[in-house]
């Protein structure tokens, strides 16, 4: 997963902060080369350190990691640059803008929220994954309890509280600082990565491509043999890796960034996110488990015996005070406009409260689901569920730039009707959201699965009821 | 302040190979896992010191 997307702010450090309520004017579009380094910045960040050991962990074969990952990330760059980027270049509007225009003003807040919750846990366990490197000079180290909303020891926990007030306070104090402080860090964090991967190649000995995979699969088995039969196949990393990012281009968030490119070529951007985060910062960080596991097994063992990532103990073992640093920032990096941006969601409810209430508000939420370290040990069912609950907006906003006029029913219907609520995206979103939460929570479905079908059926229910509610020569829309 | 600003752009960009080769190094056998942590670390204050001198900059 990404550096999450701060759209707005992001595109502020290019241009200022405007054309938030219009289209973008041609003399303010850019270049692809911003787009390139945006995105080659964004998508090396904490997540990482979390998701690549947590592939090993569930047992996933090293052929089939790499092909996996590359196929699953070409299709990500793919449905960037056609779905996301034509709208984004036919309309140049904010994510925010276009869904008001659909949803209307009302509808656009419970979005908003929904996404700064959904924000509130990622950055929690971005805020797990900081502690997890503060904790390493002091000898305490995360335990992942059984229990999903069980505490880890105590001496952690206190740490999490620690660094959670910590970077909400940095929050709230404003953005500009940390994001500018993040543009620093990049292109040192990612060679990080590179440097995390060479060095745990060099602790398990390897000289040969067959070397890594007897490795490799050795590691494998001794999860197995702690954890129990786990497997993730080629097709589930593939369909991870495409998906993962879904609510930014399924879900169109990434309309926000693109309203601004002045050529096609801009759509290909990702890739580099893509190839340098979610390929090999991934591979990086998974090698520093296998490493780990070649050369002291009982250390990657919690107290129940079962193996954990503890991606802070993971890059000290590899890179030492450089390893804790790294994963400080990345961390930091990455819960920090989180949380502000779920801070600015929470403060749109009430409008007259100040940003620095909203924002610690956010901080807090985060800081208590940091403390829950299995909240982020299941961080790759977590950004499937993200992509599940947020992806079938941009279903909503692809029908109603293709299919609203061509099918008789009003584009941009709570604009063309005066809404300020409408109840078709509502329904459209939550009739797939729902069922797919629950298939997810209570019985187990792999999250990202269920991205696509969800998608898919926001789309149809869209048109259905775009046709019953808002036909050009109908009047049953409310306002 | 602008010869500092000048100086600090090579700097940076050099500090990065503290990042990349000592563990291309150790991966050859050549330097000890310790040595190559002094100069990561040392890579890490040299390229947070100076880049941000002239990132802020531009």
């Amino acid at each position: 997963m990404s550096n999450v997307h701060i759209e707005e702010e992001a595109v502020e450090e290019i241009v200022g902060g405007e054309y938030n309520r219009e289209p973008v004017p041609k003399r303010a579009w850019k270049g692809p080369k911003a787009f390139w380094g945006m995105y080659a910045g964004e998508h090396a960040a904490g997540t990482e350190f979390m998701i690549g050991p947590l592939f090993l962990a569930a047992g996933a074969s090293l052929k089939d990691l790499m092909f996996g990952l590359l196929l699953g990330n070409i299709l990500a760059v793919l449905t960037w640059r056609y779905l996301v980027l034509p709208i984004a270049m036919n309309r140049r509007l904010t994510l925010y803008y276009q869904l008001e225009k659909i949803a209307g003003g009302n509808m656009v807040k419970i979005y908003n929220v929904t996404n700064g919750i959904l924000f509130c846990f990622l950055a929690g366990a971005m805020i797990t994954v900081s502690a997890s490197a503060v904790g390493v000079p002091f000898d305490i180290r995360f335990e992942v309890p059984e229990a999903t909303f069980g505490l880890s020891g105590p001496a952690f926990t206190a740490i999490v509280a620690i660094v959670g007030l910590v970077i909400a306070a940095v929050a709230a104090g404003g953005y500009n600082m940390v994001a500018r402080f993040s543009n620093i860090s990049a292109p040192w964090m990612i060679l990080v990565f590179v440097a995390c991967g060479v060095v745990s190649l060099a602790q398990m000995d390897v000289d040969s491509y067959a070397r890594l995979h007897t490795v490799w699969n050795d590691g494998v088995a001794f999860v197995q043999l702690s954890n129990g039969d786990v497997e993730f196949g080629f097709w589930k990393i593939v369909i991870f890796a495409w998906l993962c990012n879904a609510a930014m281009h399924f879900g169109m968030a990434d309309l926000s960034i693109f309203r601004y490119t002045k050529s096609k070529s801009a759509g290909w951007a990702p890739a580099v996110g893509m190839f340098l985060g979610h390929y090999m910062a991934w591979i990086a960080a998974a090698l520093l488990l296998a490493a780990l596991i070649a050369t002291s097994p009982d250390a990657t063992l919690n107290a129940a015996g079962k193996v954990q990532a503890d991606p802070g103990f993971l890059a000290w073992n590899a890179l030492g005070w450089t390893g804790i640093i790294c994963v400080v920032i990345a961390g930091w990096t990455t819960a920090n406009p989180t949380i502000y941006r779920a801070g600015l969601a929470f403060q749109s409810l009430f409008p007259k409260s100040h940003r620095t209430t909203g924002v610690l508000l956010a901080g807090l939420v985060a800081t208590i689901a940091g403390a829950f370290p299995n909240l982020s040990a299941q961080l790759l069912n977590f950004v499937g569920t993200y992509g599940m609950i947020l992806g079938p907006m941009g279903a909503i906003i692809f029908v109603n730039h293709y299919f609203a006029k061509r099918l008789g029913f009003y584009e941009d219907a709570a604009e063309a009707t005066g809404s300020r609520f409408n109840l078709a995206v509502l329904l459209a979103w939550l009739v797939p959201a729902v069922p797919g939460l629950w298939l997810i929570l209570s019985k187990g479905v792999f999250a990202a699965y269920l991205v696509i079908p969800a998608w898919i059926a926001s789309a149809i229910l869209y048109v259905i009821l775009g046709k019953i509610m808002f036909s050009n020569n109908s009047q049953a829309w409310s306002k | 302040m602008k010869t500092l600003l000048t100086i600090a752009k090579p700097v940076s960009w050099a500090s990065l190979l503290l990042i990349v080769v000592p563990p291309l190094l150790y991966l050859a056998g050549t330097i000890e896992s310790g040595i190559m942590n002094q100069l990561l670390l040392a890579g890490t204050f040299i390229w947070f010191i100076s880049a941000s001198l002239w990132m802020k900059s531009e």
